[in-house]
C-alpha cells in the first residue's frame, strides 16, 4: 500500500532520515517505533505529503504522495499536534473536511456523534486533549480514508482514553479494511494492535518485520543437558544446570533437534515481543532499548 | 467522485472569508465612516456639498495608498500566517490540496477582502456624487474603486511575497518594510554618508521614489477638476453656483504609475507562487524560508544596523569620527543580531562570524574610500557637448533650459570653473548655505556688523551666489544633476549672469524652464501682447491704475529688454552688486533698524490675461491644458536688481521707487 524507498531528509546539517525504506502492506497495521528523534514524525510527514522527498520515493500504490491530491485524499492523517482552525467547532470542521475530502461521508459524520459523544458547537480549542483527539478521529474517519497515518495517537492520553483510541483504530481496520501506519516511541503501546513493526533509530530503519513471522521464528529453549547441535542460537544463559537458549527456527524443528541430543529435560517456549526485539537488536543503543521497556 | 483538485477550492475560500470576516467587515465599516466624514466635511466647507465632495473623493485616492499599505500587509499576514505555525502548516498541507490550490484560493480571498468593502463604499458614494455640481462626478466612484483595488493589489502582492520568503510574521513585516521603504532609507544613507564626499553631486531621487510604491502612489494626483479655483474663491459665498467637471488629463503619470505598481504586485504574486512551490514547510517559524536568503538577510540586517546607527549619530553628534564609529558599531550590531536570530542562540561570537563581519566592514570601508577619493571620477565628470541634448540651470528662482551648442559650452565652462574653485571644510565639501556663508565670513573677515546682540541680523559686505543646479539631459536618455555654490565675482559668476540675463531665456522660454515666469504654461511675454498685460504691484504696494496703461506697460517691457541687453537681469540677487535702501514710510508704527530697510531686490507683479494664477496651488502641473475662454490671469513675479537701471528709471518716472540705490554689496544674515 505505502512504500517508502531510500528516503533521505536533512534539516540543515542534521540528517533526519537516512536512506529510509519502509513498506506498509495493504490492510496491515504497521507500528513505527523508535526513540525520540529517530525520525518517525519526519517519515510520517513524508508519508502524508507534507514534506517533499529530497532523495528517494514515497508511493501510495505506485502513486507519488507529494503534491498529489488524489493520493492524499486516500490518506487520513492525525498528527501528533492536531490542527483545528482557531475557534472552529467540530461541526464547522466537518463542513471544511467535507469540502476538501472527496469521499467525506456526511452520514457517517453524523453517526459518529453517537460514538464519540462530542459537543457539536463547542469550540474545539476549549475541549480537553483527549476530546480533541477524539474529534480528530471523528473527522478523519468520516473522510473514509484507505489509509490512516497516526503520529503518536495516544501520546499524552490517560490509559482509558488510550484503550478507547486503540479500539477505534482496530474497529476501523476490521470494518473497512483500512491500512494503518501508527508511530510510537513505546513498543508496548503497539504490541496489541500491530501486525507489522518497524524500528527506527537515527533516521534509519533498524528492523522491519511481521510480528507473526517473528513470533513463529524465534523461541526460547530451556534445556538440561548438552546444547543441541544445528541450532541458530541468538543468546545463551545458564542457571545451575538449566540452560536457556534463544533460538531462531520453528518450534517443531527446535524440538526435534533438542530431543536428538537426549537431554534430561527440555521445553520450547514462545517469546514475548519485547524479548524478540531485545535479542534481535542485540547491541543497539540504550535509546532503542528504552522503546521496549 | 467530485474533483477537489482544481486550482481553486471554494471551501477554503469560504473559510478564509468567514475566518477573517471581522477584519474585512471592520475595514468596510471604516470606509463607510470615512465617506460620512468626507461628506460632512464637504458640507461644512460650504453651505452644501455640491462641489467639494467629489474633490475630497478624488483626493481620497492618494490617502488610500497609505490605507492599502497597512491593509495589504494585514491581509497577507492573516491569509498566509498559517505558514508560520508548524501545527497549522503541517495539518493543512496534509489535506488533499495542491499548493497552487492553497495559494490561488488565498489570493482570491485576499482580493475579495479589498473588493467587497471598496465596492460597498463605491456604491454608497455613487448617489452622493451624482447629486453634486460636478457633471460627471458619478464616474469618480468606479475610478476610486479601481484605483483603490489596484493599490491594494500592489501592496497585497508585496505582502504575500514577504510572507512566503520568511517563516514568521515579524520577519515578513521586516521584508515588507524593506521592499516599500528600503529605497528611501538607502537614499538617506547615501545622501548623508556618500554624497557629501562628492562635490556638487546630488543623490538621485528618481530611482528611490520609483522603488517606493507607497511614496509614488500617495503623492500623485489622480483626478483634476475644472472650476477648482473659482470654487476656492467662492467657497465662502456661493459655491453651489460653481459648476465643473473632472477629467484625467494631467494625471496620466499617476495612473500609469498605478498600473505599473499593480503589475509589480502581480509579479510579486507570481514570484510568491513559484517560491511557495519550492518552500520547505519545516521552515515555519524560522526567519527565512530559503537558505539562499540567509546571507541576504545577514547583509540587509548589517546594512540596516549601520544606516540606523549612522543616521542617529548624524542627528545627535557633530564629530565626524564619532559618526563613523557609530557606523561601524551599527554594522556589527546588525550583523550579530541577524546571526542570533538566524541561529536562535546568543553564542554567535565565533571566529568565523567575526570573519564575516570583517568582510562586511571591509566592503563598507572600501566603498567609502572609493567615494572619498573619487576613484570613479564622479564629481569631476562634465559631459561632452556632443553627448548633451539640453542643460538646465536652476537657481533660487525658476530655471532656464539651453539647447544651443554655444550655451551648452558656456554651461560646461561654468561647471569647470566651479570645480576649480571648490571649497572644502573638515573633509567635506561645502554645500550647505550657512556653512558657505560662515566660510566666506571667516576667509574674508570684512564683515560690518550692525547688530551686536544675538538674534539681530548681521550685514556682511561680501558676495556670493546661492546654489545653482545644473541638469544635463544626455542623448542616451540619462540625466546628470549637479548642485553647487559659486563665487559671483569670479568668472563663473559673470558667465552665469550673462547666460541668465537673456531676454528670450527670461520671457520666451516655455514650460518649466522659464527663468522668470512663475507659471508660464507656454505663454510668451512680448510687446505684441501689451494689451493683455497689466502691472498691479511693486514690491508689496498696489500700483495706481494710471501706471498700467498700455503705453506704460510697453515702456516697462522696453526698459527690461534694455536691462537684459546690459546683462543685468539674471534672476538671483547674489549675482548682482549693490543693494536698495528703503527711504519710504513703513505702514506699521514700529522702529525699524537699518537691516530692515535693506533689500537686494524688489519685485514687480505682471499679470497676463488668458492664464490663471496658480500661485497657491503647489500641485499645479505645467501640462495642464487651460481652457480658451478663461478670463483668469497669469501672474509673473519679476525681480528688479540695483543694476537694472532702465527698469529703475521706469519706476522712478511713475513715482514707484521709494528706495536709494547703493553700490555696496551686502548680505543680511539673520
Amino acid at each position: 500500500m505505502l512504500k517508502i524507498e531510500n528516503l533521505t531528509k536533512t534539516f540543515g546539517s542534521f540528517k533526519a532520515l537516512d536512506n529510509l525504506t519502509l513498506t506498509v502492506p495493504k490492510a496491515a497495521v504497521y507500528g513505527l517505533v523508535g526513540p525520540n528523534g529517530a525520525g518517525k514524525s519526519t517519515a510520517i510527514r513524508h508519508a502524508t505529503g507534507v514534506y517533499q522527498p529530497e532523495t528517494g520515493t514515497v508511493l501510495l500504490e505506485d502513486q507519488p504522495v507529494f503534491e498529489n491530491p488524489q493520493a492524499k485524499a486516500r490518506i487520513g492523517c492525525i498528527p501528533d499536534e492536531i490542527f483545528f482552525f482557531p475557534s472552529a467547532s467540530l461541526e464547522e470542521m466537518g463542513r471544511f473536511y467535507q469540502g476538501v475530502y472527496p469521499k467525506f461521508d456526511r452520514e457517517l459524520f453524523r453517526q459518529l456523534y453517537d460514538v464519540f459523544r462530542l459537543p457539536k458547537d463547542l469550540p474545539l480549542r476549549r475541549m480537553s486533549k483527549g476530546m480533541q483527539k477524539q474529534a480528530a478521529f471523528h473527522l478523519t474517519l468520516s473522510a473514509h480514508p484507505d489509509m490512516l497515518v497516526l503520529d503518536e495517537p495516544v501520546d499524552g492520553l490517560d490509559p482509558i482514553m488510550r484503550r478507547q483510541v486503540m479500539s477505534l483504530i482496530l474497529s476501523d481496520v476490521s470494518q473497512n479494511g483500512t491500512t494503518v501506519l501508527i508511530s510510537s516511541h513505546n513498543l508496548r503501546e503497539l504490541e496489541d494492535v500491530c501486525d507489522h513493526v518497524g524500528i527506527m533509530d537515527h533516521g534509519a530503519m533498524l528492523l522491519q518485520r511481521s510480528l507473526a513471522d517473528m513470533q513463529g521464528s524465534t523461541h526460547k529453549l530451556q534445556i538440561v543437558g548438552h546444547t543441541p547441535e544445528g541450532l541458530e542460537i541468538l543468546h545463551e544463559s545458564a542457571s545451575g544446570r538449566l540452560k536457556t537458549l534463544i533460538v531462531r527456527g520453528q518450534a517443531w524443528e527446535i524440538s526435534t533437534k533438542a530431543a536428538a541430543s537426549r537431554p534430561a529435560y527440555f521445553d520450547v517456549l514462545p517469546l514475548s515481543l519485547e524479548e524478540i526485539f531485545i535479542y534481535e537488536l542485540g547491541g543497539v543503543s540504550d535509546a532503542v532499548k528504552n522503546i521496549l521497556l | 467522485m467530485r474533483s477537489k483538485t482544481s486550482c481553486f477550492n471554494s471551501t477554503v475560500c469560504k473559510k478564509d472569508l468567514t475566518r477573517y470576516a471581522p477584519v474585512w467587515l471592520l475595514y468596510a465599516l471604516c470606509l463607510i465612516l470615512g465617506i460620512i466624514i468626507m461628506y460632512t466635511e464637504a458640507r461644512n466647507a460650504s453651505d452644501n456639498n455640491h462641489y467639494w465632495f467629489p474633490v475630497y473623493m478624488g483626493e481620497c485616492i492618494q490617502f488610500m495608498a497609505a490605507v492599502n499599505l497597512c491593509y495589504g500587509l494585514l491581509t497577507a499576514l492573516l491569509l498566509f500566517g498559517d505558514l508560520c505555525n508548524t501545527r497549522m502548516c503541517y495539518g493543512l498541507h496534509a489535506l488533499p490540496l495542491r499548493r497552487e490550490s492553497w495559494y490561488l484560493t488565498h489570493l482570491a480571498a485576499g482580493l475579495t477582502f479589498s473588493v467587497l468593502p471598496t465596492a460597498l463604499m463605491a456604491l454608497v458614494s455613487l448617489p452622493l456624487l451624482a447629486g453634486t455640481s460636478i457633471q460627471n462626478a458619478w464616474l469618480i466612484s468606479p475610478l476610486w474603486f479601481l484605483a483603490s483595488n489596484l493599490q491594494y493589489l500592489c501592496f497585497f502582492g508585496i505582502g504575500v511575497f514577504s510572507m512566503i520568503c520568511v517563516g514568521n510574521r515579524f520577519a515578513a513585516i521586516g521584508i515588507y518594510c524593506v521592499v516599500n521603504f528600503g529605497s528611501l532609507l538607502a537614499y538617506f544613507f547615501v545622501d548623508s554618508l556618500y554624497t557629501p564626499m562628492l562635490y556638487g553631486v546630488i543623490t538621485p531621487t528618481r530611482l528611490s521614489i520609483a522603488l517606493s510604491p507607497v511614496y509614488t502612489l500617495a503623492t500623485g494626483s489622480y483626478i483634476e477638476f475644472t472650476g477648482y479655483h473659482e470654487a476656492l474663491i467662492q467657497s465662502a459665498y456661493r459655491p453651489d453656483q460653481v459648476r465643473g467637471e473632472f477629467w484625467l488629463t494631467g494625471c496620466e503619470d499617476s495612473w500609469t504609475a498605478l498600473a505599473v505598481y499593480a503589475a509589480v504586485g502581480l509579479a510579486f504574486l507570481a514570484l510568491g507562487l513559484v517560491l511557495y512551490r519550492k518552500r520547505r514547510l519545516e521552515t515555519a517559524g524560522d526567519v527565512v524560508s530559503f537558505p539562499v536568503l540567509r546571507p541576504v538577510f545577514l547583509v540587509l540586517a548589517a546594512v540596516l544596523g549601520s544606516v540606523m546607527a549612522y543616521l542617529m549619530a548624524v542627528l545627535i553628534l557633530d564629530v565626524t569620527w564619532l559618526q563613523y564609529l557609530c557606523l561601524v558599531l551599527g554594522l556589527a550590531l546588525g550583523w550579530f543580531a541577524a546571526r542570533m536570530i538566524l541561529e536562535r542562540t546568543m553564542r554567535v561570537f565565533r571566529p568565523r562570524n567575526w570573519l564575516g563581519l570583517a568582510a562586511a566592514a571591509a566592503v563598507l570601508g572600501l566603498s567609502l574610500a572609493v567615494v572619498r577619493f573619487d576613484l570613479l571620477q564622479i564629481d569631476e565628470r562634465i559631459p561632452q557637448t556632443e553627448d548633451i541634448q539640453s542643460v538646465s540651470i536652476y537657481g533660487s528662482g525658476p530655471g532656464a533650459a539651453f539647447t544651443e551648442e554655444a550655451d551648452i559650452e558656456t554651461v560646461r565652462r561654468i561647471h569647470s570653473l566651479i570645480l576649480e574653485d571648490r571649497l572644502e571644510q573638515s573633509g567635506a565639501y561645502l554645500t550647505d548655505y550657512d556653512a558657505f556663508a560662515s566660510q566666506i565670513y571667516d576667509e574674508r573677515s570684512t564683515a560690518e556688523t550692525y547688530g551686536a546682540q544675538s538674534y539681530e541680523p548681521e550685514i556682511l559686505s561680501c558676495r556670493y551666489s546661492s546654489s545653482i543646479t545644473l541638469t544635463y539631459e544626455l542623448n542616451n536618455g540619462a540625466t546628470m544633476e549637479r548642485q553647487f555654490f559659486l563665487w559671483a565675482d569670479q568668472e563663473e559668476g559673470q558667465l552665469l549672469k550673462t547666460l541668465l540675463s537673456d531676454w528670450d531665456t527670461i520671457f520666451c522660454n516655455s514650460e518649466e524652464a522659464s527663468a522668470w515666469g512663475v507659471n508660464l504654461y507656454g505663454l510668451s511675454l512680448n510687446t505684441d501682447r501689451v494689451s493683455e498685460v497689466t502691472v498691479s504691484r511693486v514690491d508689496d504696494k498696489d500700483m495706481d491704475p494710471a501706471c498700467t496703461t498700455p503705453e506704460a506697460i510697453e515702456a516697462l517691457l522696453e526698459a527690461m529688454k534694455a536691462d537684459c541687453q546690459a546683462n543685468a537681469t539674471a534672476y538671483s540677487a547674489l549675482l548682482h552688486e549693490g543693494h536698495f535702501y528703503y527711504t519710504g514710510e513703513f505702514e506699521e508704527e514700529m522702529e525699524y533698524d537699518a537691516a530692515s530697510r535693506i533689500d537686494r531686490s524688489i519685485s514687480i507683479s505682471i499679470w497676463v490675461k488668458g492664464g490663471r494664477d496658480l500661485s497657491e496651488d503647489t500641485q499645479a502641473q505645467s501640462s495642464v491644458t487651460l481652457p480658451e475662454s478663461s478670463n483668469e490671469m497669469t501672474c509673473y513675479e519679476i525681480n528688479v536688481y540695483p543694476e537694472m537701471t532702465n527698469t529703475i528709471d521706469w519706476l522712478r518716472s511713475y513715482n514707484l521707487f521709494p528706495w536709494t540705490v547703493e553700490s555696496e554689496t551686502v548680505y543680511v544674515m539673520w
